[in-house]
């Protein structure tokens, strides 16, 4: 087990030095029980070792702000962890958004109005769609399409726990013609929002029923 | 809305990880999202690394983006419920640990029965909860365990983990650096290379893992029983 010895010491030396070592370079230097025991060492120095050092410069474009941004918006809206989970689902489905809006609107049998799908899916993504009010039907046809189960998917969206913004989603949901909030714009690319607005006729139909109805 | 004043720069970055955390609470249920994007991306920047490991030690590499992510947030959503306790990274490592059980379909509280996956190579088809840290903070370590691991260590071992292992253990929970000042000062004049914050952080490492062999083998012999 010297190796272990020698390894875990380095490890932990090039970590309070600041310099972010990747644990699995470390591991991967070693087989079978030498291996587990350093993984194992590792791990329960993770429990009590000092934090990575904030640096602005290194977060910006990194996967911890990417993991930010995700949990973020999702308090920012009112469909739980729909901001964060439903982008996910769509990248391991390997499926672009428009597909999936497409696949959507062929299930719901509206293939017609696809461009106000596309509208409520955007919303559904962004948090802006209370999720309570999205119908089964929506929920078990996305959840086939992104290989997971409406079950899953109903519970991700529920309530988070400061439900403190779902006024202001709201408004962005229901006033949903003339002036929309500048944050949801802000979050689609402009043609895309645009064409999500544009979309909306005035009159509730089977599409406003499906994502609104509940 | 309540009361909440964003703190300006200087004192922002004074905070410490567990202040961060009610910072972050009071921000978001002032609406004051910015900030508490702010405090947000200081705790998942401060953890991202550890947590990574954590996960990736028991699922495949494309499963480990979303369950970080999820570990995040389910320590953001436990933590307005007041669920966290002093030890922020053990507290983490806790909720990682339920993620990943989650994540094999397995019930949270019964991880300890389980049986490990130890001998698996990181890239084989073998995967699993390998729950050797203990966890600190929902289950009730008996002291007896703990009393098991310290006699096996030598005097100087034991203190360091007495003085640097953590408080919820009953320890003074003293910072790694302080610990090994604290262990050269009554060890002075003797004989013997001094204890370096590195050794400290490595005994304190071996203690949590010896401790978790302990839990897990009174855990499974309870569950045998």
């Amino acid at each position: 087990m010297a190796d272990v010895d020698r390894l875990f010491t380095e490890f932990i030396e090039a970590h309070l030095a600041g310099s972010d070592p990747d644990p699995w370079q470390y591991v991967g230097r070693l087989e079978g029980d030498e291996r587990t025991e350093l993984e194992e060492l590792i791990d329960a120095y993770y429990v009590g070792a000092p934090p990575r050092q904030w640096d602005a410069e290194a977060f910006r474009g990194s996967a911890a702000e990417r993991i930010t941004d995700a949990i973020d918006r999702s308090y920012r809206g009112q469909a739980g962890w729909w901001p964060a989970v439903l982008p996910r689902l769509r990248d391991k489905a390997r499926l672009k958004r428009s597909e999936v809006v497409k696949r959507l609107a062929d299930a719901l049998g509206v293939s017609d109005r696809e461009k106000k799908v596309a509208g409520y899916y955007h919303e559904m993504e962004h948090g802006l769609l209370p999720s309570e009010r999205v119908s089964p039907k929506v929920l078990d046809a996305l959840a086939s399409i992104v290989g997971t189960t409406s079950e899953a998917l109903r519970t991700a969206g529920r309530p988070l726990t400061p439900e403190i913004s779902s006024q202001d989603a709201a408004d962005a949901v229901f006033a949903r013609t003339a002036h929309p909030q500048e944050e949801y714009l802000a979050q689609l690319d402009v043609t895309e929002a645009d064409e999500a607005l544009a979309a909306r006729p005035s009159d509730w139909d089977e599409v406003d029923e499906l994502f609104l109805g509940g | 809305m309540n009361d909440f004043t964003p703190l300006p720069g200087p004192e922002f970055d004074s905070l410490s990880l567990e202040e961060l955390v009610p910072y972050h609470h009071a921000a978001r249920r002032a609406g004051n999202h910015k900030e508490a994007q702010r405090a947000l991306g200081r705790l998942v920047w401060s953890f991202e690394g550890q947590v990574r490991f954590w996960v990736g030690r028991s699922v495949p590499r494309d499963e480990v983006d979303d369950l970080v992510q999820t570990v995040f947030a389910s320590a953001l959503e436990s933590s307005f419920d007041e669920q966290t306790s002093g030890q922020f990274g053990a507290w983490l490592r806790t909720i990682a640990r339920y993620r990943v059980a989650d994540h094999w379909g397995k019930e949270e509280r019964r991880i300890h029965a389980d049986p490990l996956v130890e001998d698996h190579e990181r890239d084989e088809e073998v995967w699993g909860p390998t729950p050797e840290a203990p966890d600190y903070t929902e289950d009730v370590i008996e002291r007896a365990l703990v009393e098991q691991a310290l006699g096996e260590l030598s005097d100087t071992h034991r203190r360091v983990v007495e003085v640097g292992g953590p408080k919820d253990l009953g320890f003074e929970g003293a910072p790694a650096r302080e610990t090994a000042q604290r262990i050269n000062d009554q060890l002075s004049g003797q004989e013997g290379d001094p204890m370096t914050e590195a050794n400290v952080h490595k005994i304190l490492s071996r203690f949590r893992k010896r401790l978790a062999k302990l839990v897990n083998a009174d855990n499974q012999e309870q569950g045998d029983g």
